[in-house]
């Protein structure tokens, strides 16, 4: 069966090929509501937002890098299973082999990787790069990466480094997404990235000092405002009228597949 | 000379009768449904407040139906009479009659409920109750409440908030699906009463329950059934007792459930570890207070427990009131992106039909106007969702044109794609005139559609 609009969205084929979008996310907790604003249900829509994200930068030939995360991690790694035919894999040429996602992990967290993400990479779908956890930060298990601030610091630096990543994507999030993007700007300040308000959190943060900042603006788009502000979607019924009909939920797909289309377009 | 009523489109007419007798009513359009429903509230001794804070609870959720409107109809929006309404006349359309009572004030016998439903076989009754006090232990005794012309009927009880009988009373009016799919993932060491339990309330409830991943066909592959099973259900039930997470099956589901992005709701039992993979908004707690005693004094939760009547009633209604929440959001979620691409890209002319279709015209230059149907699937894409959308593509009724009147298109995440849902649903594309979209290549369907292109 050809496909000749891209609809089936097969990795290798699109766009994106050789390319790779650095994903900033996770859930703001309970507990640091006061810092970072928690959306209602703010898990169900920061898995949501990662998904669609995965989804559209898969289906246009494009990578995820992230830094490991226990729950973002593997549901990347699981949503890059849904665009490789595994049995396929194994007699594929090598550029059809490289995996979809890299997961950037200190060393000291081995033995405490999720058992999805272990399993997709053993699959071929992620790869792991682990980076050394400096001497002087080994001293006690953390499950929390807040214990290895040096550690986890270098990694950043070495992580948004890499020349393949076009792009940058921030969802939800605390210090850590926060920490990302500053990093992103001062290393690589015309790297586009792309900021979802509505997932709360540190993209709320970020979004305000958009708003009002010139430096923080340019190549950093608050991409959920742009799309949806001036967004008016109406109804034609069946005696020919037009009503309103407002969205209800944030349409993470159309929202993702636009920032693809902006990152393809930028490179 | 169309008649005003449908000329107004109106397909849901939903009132309330006042104690005075008069009726007021409110007409919605763009319900997607296939058959017209009116549906009468009426309270009654005690129950003016609770009727009226049903009605606002069954017009919200009509309202959050996608495409749906409300619509004053032709008569103003007042009654007089009980049968005034032009629904009356339409031998198709659904008409329930929905009688509430507060929970403690019997209800007495009235001849118009049972002339209701001597009306013929498109009439029903459904008796609704408050259960009167929260936190009490004492079942209903519901026996003593009812007048005997409802007595044989169900009755839907609610706990909290009228929304969780919401669900109950349009699928009475086959306004929302009779399917309602609940899994329920649990440990059976510790908590195997209390997920019969759920299955058993659930069941009266009218959900669809798998609650034991072991009854599985002979030479069935456990990970595909799963897929499958999870795969078609809209909510996952979570029973979080303290070896839950380290179970190997439960992870599975879990993770599953996750990318799948179906819905999830915790029960937290005295105190368990809770899983990540719920959002913390979505949690009920359990302490050991709220379940029957145990057979030897423990900490945390026995296999032979089970919860009290009164917890019972409250995790139900909570599993309730989140499977409509998280089905009218899977309905509409992926809709709602592909409406939002189209109008982003000019491609305004959009309407649904009464199936869910989308239908959408594209003005490209120098091709003239081109119809589009398209459908958004959650779920694996069955025949019977290919079948409907070909038949809107050629036209509905036989003999087929050779070429499409429609260009179709069903959007679904790529996760059903895979394996050996993928050959069938390429198998079923190829035969019918829909193309097979997944949600991450929105824009080259929405680019297609803007040129005016041939989808399939």
């Amino acid at each position: 069966m050809t496909d000749p609009h891209g609809f089936s969205g097969m990795p290798n084929t699109g766009p994106l090929r050789g390319a790779s979008v650095f994903l900033s996310a996770s859930t703001p907790s309970p507990e640091r509501s006061e810092l970072y604003r928690r959306i209602p249900h703010a898990q169900v829509e920061v898995e949501d937002a990662v998904v669609a994200l995965a989804r559209a930068v898969f289906a246009h030939g494009g990578r995820l890098v992230l830094g490991g995360h226990p729950s973002i991690s593997p549901l990347v790694a699981m949503v890059a299973g849904e665009y490789r035919d595994l049995t396929a894999l194994e007699h594929a040429r090598d550029d059809a082999k490289q995996p979809l996602v890299v997961i950037h992990q200190l060393d000291v967290y081995r033995s405490a990787l999720p058992d999805a993400t272990v399993r997709m990479a053993e699959w071929g779908l992620a790869e792991i790069t682990w980076h050394e956890t400096l001497p002087d930060e080994q001293r006690t298990w953390s499950r929390a990466s807040s214990a290895y601030p040096r550690s986890m610091a270098a990694m950043r630096e070495r992580m948004i480094a890499h020349p393949s990543i076009a792009g940058m994507v921030c969802i939800g999030g605390m210090e850590g997404i926060e920490a990302e993007y500053e990093l992103m700007r001062s290393a690589r300040p015309s790297m586009p990235i792309f900021v979802l308000r509505r997932t709360g959190g540190a993209c709320d943060i970020i979004a305000r000092r958009v708003d009002s900042s010139v430096r923080d603006s340019g190549e950093v788009r608050v991409i959920d405002d742009e799309l949806l502000a001036d967004l008016r979607l109406r109804l034609r019924r069946a005696e020919g009228e037009f009503v309103d009909a407002p969205l209800r939920y944030t349409p993470y797909p159309f929202i993702m597949t636009e920032v693809v289309n902006r990152i393809v377009r930028s490179r | 000379m169309i008649e005003p009523f449908a000329q107004a489109g109106i397909q849901v007419v939903l009132q309330l009768r006042r104690p005075n007798g008069s009726i007021v009513c409110r007409g919605y359009a763009g319900v997607p449904t296939a058959r017209q429903a009116l549906i009468e509230v009426v309270a009654a001794p005690g129950a003016d407040r609770l009727a009226a804070e049903l009605v606002a609870a069954l017009d919200e959720e009509l309202l959050l139906m996608p495409g749906a409107s409300a619509v004053t109809p032709p008569c103003g929006g007042r009654q007089r009479g009980m049968y005034a309404c032009r629904v009356h006349t339409d031998p198709e359309a659904a008409k329930v009659l929905v009688v509430v009572g507060d929970g403690e004030t019997p209800i007495p016998s009235a001849p118009s409920v049972a002339k209701w439903r001597a009306r013929g076989s498109d009439y029903s009754v459904v008796p609704v109750l408050k259960y009167p006090r929260a936190g009490g232990t004492t079942p209903l005794k519901i026996e003593t409440l009812l007048p005997p012309e409802l007595q044989l009927l169900q009755v839907a009880l609610w706990f909290g908030s009228p929304r969780e009988v919401v669900g109950d009373i349009l699928a009475e009016a086959y306004v929302m699906p009779v399917d309602r799919r609940v899994f329920i993932s649990y440990r059976r060491k510790e908590t195997l009463e209390l997920a019969e339990q759920l299955f058993e309330e659930l069941s009266k409830h009218r959900f669809d329950v798998f609650v034991d991943r072991f009854r599985i066909e002979p030479g069935r592959d456990f990970q595909e059934r799963l897929k499958d099973d999870l795969a078609h259900h809209g909510l996952a039930v979570i029973l979080e007792s303290p070896g839950l997470i380290g179970s190997a099956w439960v992870v599975e589901e879990l993770a599953y459930m996750t990318q799948h992005q179906l819905g999830r709701i915790a029960v937290n039992l005295c105190g368990a570890p809770e899983t990540p993979q719920v959002d913390p908004d979505l949690r009920v707690y359990v302490g050991m207070a709220e379940l029957t005693q145990q057979s030897q004094p423990a900490a945390t939760v026995q296999p032979e427990q089970r919860l009290l009547p009164a917890t019972l009633a409250r995790v139900v209604a909570a599993i309730i009131a989140e499977h409509n929440r998280s089905y009218a959001r899977r309905r509409s979620y992926l809709m709602e992106s592909l409406r939002a691409a189209l109008a982003q890209r000019g491609i305004t002319d959009q309407r649904l039909d009464s199936q869910g279709h989308l239908h959408v015209v594209s003005s490209a230059p120098g091709r003239g106007p081109r119809e589009y149907v398209i459908w958004t699937n959650p779920r694996p894409p069955e025949v019977r969702d290919f079948r409907s959308a070909h038949r809107v593509c050629m036209g509905s009724t036989a003999p087929y044109p050779s070429t499409p009147y429609f260009q179709g298109a069903v959007v679904i995440p790529a996760a059903y794609q895979e394996a050996r849902r993928h050959g069938d649903a390429m198998w079923l594309a190829n035969r019918s005139a829909v193309a097979l979209v997944d949600i991450g290549a929105l824009d080259r369907l929405v680019l297609s559609i803007e040129q005016g292109a041939d989808l399939a």
